[in-house]
């Protein structure tokens, strides 16, 4: 029943169920790289200007937190697809030039990546927190310029010990990528569940999906794992295993 | 952001309490019934008997790698050929959106509440449950009377800002026809075509009550630090 059901055609009539979920898969995994990539950036620079001593520059860094981590996922997405358009001429000009797809795309983008971002900014702070205070007085010691000492001396440290929190956010955004249905990306849960009302065979349809979302979380797990041993300090306990 | 129109906001309000209710409500019984069951599974969890420790560990980490969309329209669509499976009955039982997601929050949210309950008991120093058994309580009067009061004093804290996370969860009950604030205001910014004043305000909400409530966990917390 299972086998067969993933072999009938789908919807779209591009061939079976079977490889439209393998193609939601791989919509899902894009997303997930772009907003990973969009959230780390963007975390890093806000957690840094987070930690500052100016207030012009920490309070703005507050609020980006604050705005992104207090407001649901959908909500968000909801804000970013259907009210700033209507808001912003310039904004839903931007979007109507993109194809349906890639619009949505483009939003998911943005919407889990400026998410998450706030996320990876408190991470990052925390981690510029935990860097210990001699660090940054031996660093201006040595002559150093402020700029030096923080790209030089704090942030490789702290962006080390950020990277285990990392790996949670990161396993998060794969399962905040569903979301995304909402605004009808078809990423692979809204392909899974339009094989279940297509086949009427749920069972098949979320099992599949269940294994491959395991699938993709699992994969993330290993590259930030990878990652990690790769940067990881002689002499410290992650240093040397493999 | 547009400015919110606010004829538009005070025509249809009423609508939206009524949504912000079921929110609130079924945030409070998720939390509630969320916490009991993650007590439950973080107990098994840490219980000595092997298949017992197993089974909870399996379904924690099991709830905690799918999404919640996924859990919330699996119980909502396969809730009931289960229920029909297990009931042996000629057609499967109507379970309806509101019931598929009380259950489904419970459900999730447990798996969340038993990993923070578990590093609560975990963290507790091992003279604590030594000294309680050395003094004759048997290992549940042990977890009971000794272990598990001091292990919510810890995470009370944690287990609140989980809270205000299930509060934000809430919000994708509207994908199953609930009709919780968001699923509210999306039918009215729909019918009345007003999607700025109707998503604004729903933001604006969420942030409101969500920085409010973390204020006051965060001063919660402060207060309920055990000084060493």
């Amino acid at each position: 029943m299972a086998i067969a059901s993933l072999l009938q055609p789908n919807i779209e009539g591009t061939g079976t169920w079977a490889g439209s979920l393998l193609i939601g898969t791989g919509l899902t995994a894009g997303v997930v790289a772009a907003s990973w990539l969009t959230a780390a950036a963007l975390g890093i620079a806000v957690g840094l200007a987070r930690t500052s001593r100016r207030a012009v520059i920490a309070a703005p860094a507050r609020a980006w937190i604050e705005l992104f981590r207090n407001v649901p996922l959908l909500v968000q997405f909801l804000i970013w697809y259907y009210a700033l358009p209507e808001a912003w001429p310039g904004f839903k000009q931007a979007l109507m030039r993109l194809d349906v797809p890639v619009g949505q795309a483009a939003i998911a983008v943005l919407c889990l990546g400026l998410f998450t971002s706030a996320r990876v900014a408190e991470q990052v702070r925390a981690g510029l927190l935990a860097v210990a205070p001699g660090q940054a007085l031996a660093a201006r010691a040595l002559g150093l310029r402020e700029g030096q000492v923080l790209w030089r001396v704090l942030l490789p440290q702290a962006l080390r010990r950020v990277l285990p929190p990392l790996t949670s956010e990161s396993m998060n955004l794969v399962k905040n990528s569903s979301v995304a249905l909402a605004i009808g990306l078809p990423e692979l849960f809204l392909r899974s569940k339009d094989m279940g009302e297509s086949t009427g065979d749920y069972v098949t349809a979320f099992g599949v999906a269940v294994l491959l979302y395991a699938a993709l979380a699992f994969a993330v797990n290993r590259a930030m794992v990878k990652a990690e041993r790769a940067v990881a300090l002689p002499g410290t306990v992650g240093a040397g295993r493999s | 952001m547009g400015p919110i129109d606010w004829a538009d906001l005070a025509a249809v309000w009423p609508l939206l309490l009524k949504g912000l209710l079921y929110t609130l409500r079924l945030t409070l019984v998720a939390g509630v019934g969320g916490t009991l069951l993650g007590v439950l599974l973080a107990v098994a969890r840490l219980s000595h008997a092997r298949w017992l420790s197993r089974a909870a560990q399996i379904y924690v980490d099991a709830m905690r790698s799918i999404p919640l969309v996924l859990v919330l329209f699996g119980v909502y669509l396969l809730g009931p050929q289960l229920l029909q499976w297990i009931l042996a009955s000629d057609y499967p039982p109507l379970i309806g959106a509101d019931r598929a997601a009380y259950v489904t929050f419970v459900l999730f949210e447990a798996a969340y509440f038993c990993e923070i309950v578990r590093a609560g008991i975990v963290g507790l120093p091992r003279g604590q449950s030594d000294a309680a058994l050395a003094l004759g309580l048997t290992p549940r009067q042990a977890m009971r009377l000794v272990l598990l009061p001091q292990a919510l004093r810890h995470m009370l804290p944690v287990l609140l800002t989980q809270l205000i996370v299930l509060f934000q969860d809430v919000s994708l009950v509207g994908l199953i026809n609930a009709t919780d604030l968001v699923a509210a205001a999306e039918k009215i910014a729909q019918r009345d075509n007003t999607m700025v004043t109707m998503y604004g305000t729903v933001g604006v909400v969420y942030l409101v009550v969500s920085l409010a409530l973390s204020q006051g966990v965060g001063a919660l917390g402060r207060r309920l630090a055990i000084p060493r």
